[in-house]
């Protein structure tokens, strides 16, 4: 059990390292040299200026040392300057990814809120009436996109009823229930889709369960539906829906660009939309790599979940 | 309260059925999985279930039960336990017998625990539901229950799951687990057929020691007369979804009527004879349940049929105190010596392989 943690920690190392590299060089194989956008083109020729530069944005000599420099910076928290602003990368991360974070996990929290029930219901019913009404339901849900809800859940709550905000963000610190009043929409809006995903998988995998001989032992033990379906079926059920709320999570961080733009929050998202559209070169690497290694950590510790829910992958006797 | 009914009489069986049907509705047609099943059980006593798989055993032990699960499911008939009638009860209702008055014992310990919960929680869970008992309590009587079904080390036990268990060990658990709150009435659906030879006769000799301590009765179903032989008062030999012939336990092997059941009792492995010896497989496969054979169900694989074989259906004969089979030539009868001539003389594979093996069986024991 131990060995196996640290086995799953080294590979979660080795990915991390493959990613960042993957990253780098990926960037660098973008065409134009980012010195172009650091100076300016009428100094150009300015050799001492471009050197002086190219060593302050850590452009200079081979491409295998500017990643070993960068990956020294990152180790100690360091992802190099911005171009288009005075600051450092992290700084800019650091501002930013506070909101994102919030903001993916408040729509997680919602679609498995409202994934769970409707999926356990929807495989205790199988087949009825109920259950073909809400599996439509969440095909309709899966194949609205969230800006579409968005605009919608604005036009009624923000427009309308006037009782949340359309745009904006305010911070945690600032005032609690403005942060609150401002995430509820386009958390939403981020999380029918995923909810229908949820949900779905919820519901096959619960059916699967259900048919297992266990469940009926359990059954002509007496057991309640209740009991049956929550104490026995929902653990072995839930395997293959936390790897995927844990990969959306991760998605999320990546993906709430356009509803960030739509509800104008500035997150890490919209940060890196901006820096595309800017070139900012070392931002765009930089958020670049924070979120894959998000997602590569996240993946990490759903195998450590897989371990504390399910006692036969922890192998051998006590 | 349904469990203790009074105004039964305590002389009357514990459990009655009556002419049970269980047909499942498929595009196909209707799959007659039990077909007019009638048998009664006395408290305390067992009644062997026994056919070739596909013969309907499982599905009449859960129709009895109410266990049947799907919605294209249609039953019929009567059951009584107790003098109350419980089939067609909803489930709501059956939880009260579940467990606590009728217990199960799945053939597959394997796959019949929940791989993610301990071993404790499933002995106790039905103990704390029906009885009310504390946790403490509970657990008191679970450690006695796994002590009771032999299992070593029962406290650690308790903390175990199930995989950390071997076949024979789990399956004892569910024993433990079927006997908690005390049923009066135990189905086994092929308890050992799932587990080790040498498993298999330590866990039907534990059966049999707790249904005498508890005066319980059983319904032990298997598709091996051997098994049953010496471990049930009465038997039932079931064929395509109907009881073929029943009796007292040794009034069917002392004088077998129905040529099935004697199919069954020549694919029991003697201990008398040697290894090499091949065991009699009955030829043929079993009916197909849509669409049964006309007349006998057993005619296109019987030895000794003749022509009304295939064009009636025979009704229930009675042999003799609570013996009855379905037959028109019963074994031993000077019909079926004729018949069984008549077909062994036109080549039937089914008389053929009879007298095959009545030879080698014959030259064994000169040999011997
Ligand atoms: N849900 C169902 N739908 C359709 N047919 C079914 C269903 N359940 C059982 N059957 C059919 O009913 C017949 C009897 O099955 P059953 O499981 O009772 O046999 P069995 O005697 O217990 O056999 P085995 O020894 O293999 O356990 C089989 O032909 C089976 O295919
Ligand atoms: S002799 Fe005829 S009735 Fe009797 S089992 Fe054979 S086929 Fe059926
Ligand atoms: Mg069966």
């Amino acid at each position: 059990m131990g060995k196996l943690i640290i086995v799953r920690l080294l590979r979660m190392f080795a990915t991390l390292l493959a990613v960042s590299a993957i990253t780098f060089f990926m960037l660098k194989l973008l065409p134009g040299d980012p010195i172009n956008q650091i100076v300016p083109l009428e100094k150009l020729d300015d050799l001492e200026l471009v050197a002086e530069k190219e060593r302050e944005y850590n452009l200079h000599g081979s491409s295998i040392e500017q990643y070993g420099r960068w990956l020294k910076g990152a180790l100690r928290g360091d992802l190099g300057k911005a171009i288009t602003q005075p600051k450092r990368v992290s700084e800019i991360i650091g501002d930013r990814w506070t909101i994102t974070a919030e903001l993916a996990l408040v729509s997680v929290i919602f679609s498995v809120l409202l994934a769970l029930p409707i999926g356990i219901f929807s495989a205790y019913r199988q087949g009825r009436t109920s259950d073909r009404v809400l599996s439509a339901g969440l095909q309709t849900g899966l194949s609205i996109p969230s800006f579409v809800i968005g605009v919608f859940l604005i036009l009624i709550f923000a427009e309308n009823f006037k009782i949340l905000p359309a745009t904006g963000w305010t911070r945690l610190s600032d005032s609690v229930w403005g942060n609150v009043k401002g995430v509820i929409l386009p958390a939403i809006a981020l999380s029918m889709a995923n909810m229908a995903v949820f949900a779905r998988l919820i519901r096959a995998d619960m059916i699967a369960t259900l048919q297992e001989n266990y469940i009926l032992s359990a059954k002509a033990k007496g057991m309640s539906d209740w009991f049956i379906l929550f104490r026995h079926a929902l653990r072995p059920s839930s395997l293959s829906v936390i790897t995927v709320i844990a990969l959306n999570l991760g998605a999320l961080l990546g993906g709430t660009v356009v509803i960030e733009q739509l509800f104008a929050i500035g997150g890490l998202g919209r940060q890196l939309y901006d820096s595309i559209l800017r070139r900012d070169y070392f931002v765009v690497q930089g958020i670049t790599v924070v979120i894959a290694s998000v997602y590569v950590v996240l993946n990490t510790m759903v195998d450590f979940v897989y371990l504390a829910i399910d006692p036969r992958i922890r192998g051998g006797r006590h | 309260m349904v469990a203790n009914d009074t105004t039964s009489m305590s002389n009357e069986p514990l459990l009655v059925v009556e002419d049970l049907k269980t047909h499942f509705h498929l595009k196909a047609g209707a799959v007659k999985a039990v077909d007019g099943v009638s048998l009664s059980l006395d408290r305390g006593k067992t009644i062997g279930i026994v056919g070739e798989s596909g013969s309907g055993k499982t599905v009449l032990s859960r129709t009895i039960m109410g266990l049947n699960l799907g919605s294209n499911v249609h039953t019929e008939g009567s059951v009584h336990y107790q003098g109350n009638e419980i089939l067609g009860l909803r489930a709501k209702q059956m939880r009260n017998y579940w467990g606590r008055e009728i217990s199960m014992i799945f053939q597959d310990p394997m796959t019949s625990l929940n791989p993610v919960v301990k071993i404790g929680r499933q002995v106790t869970e039905h103990l704390r539901h029906h009885l009310d008992m504390s946790k403490a309590e509970a657990n008191d009587v679970a450690l006695q229950l796994l002590h009771e079904v032999r299992i070593p080390e029962a406290s650690e036990r308790l903390n175990a799951y199930p995989h950390e268990l071997s076949g024979g060990m789990r399956q004892r658990v569910c024993i433990a687990i079927a006997l908690a709150c005390g049923p009066k009435l135990l189905f086994a659906d092929e308890p050992t057929t799932a587990l080790d030879v040498t498993v298999q006769h330590q866990i039907m000799n534990l059966l049999g020691r707790e249904q005498d301590d508890r005066d319980m009765a059983m319904v032990l179903v298997t598709h091996d007369l051997g098994v049953v032989a010496g471990r049930t008062d009465e038997i039932a030999v079931m064929y395509a979804g109907r009881v073929v012939e029943r009796a007292r336990t040794s009034d069917l092997f002392a004088n077998v009527k129905m040529p099935y059941t004697e199919a069954l009792l020549r694919s029991i492995p003697r201990t008398t004879q040697r290894s090499h010896t091949r065991l009699a497989a009955i030829p043929g496969r079993p009916p197909d349940l849509i669409h049964p054979p006309s007349g006998c169900s057993f005619s296109p694989r019987c030895a000794y049929a003749q022509d009304i074989c295939h064009e009636e259906m025979p009704s229930l004969i009675e042999a003799g105190a609570g013996h009855v089979y379905r037959c028109h030539t019963p074994v031993g009868s000077n019909a079926a010596t004729e018949s069984f001539e008549t077909n062994l003389a036109a080549g039937l594979p089914q008389a053929v392989s009879i007298k095959l093996h009545a030879d080698a069986v014959a030259q064994q024991e000169g040999v011997a």
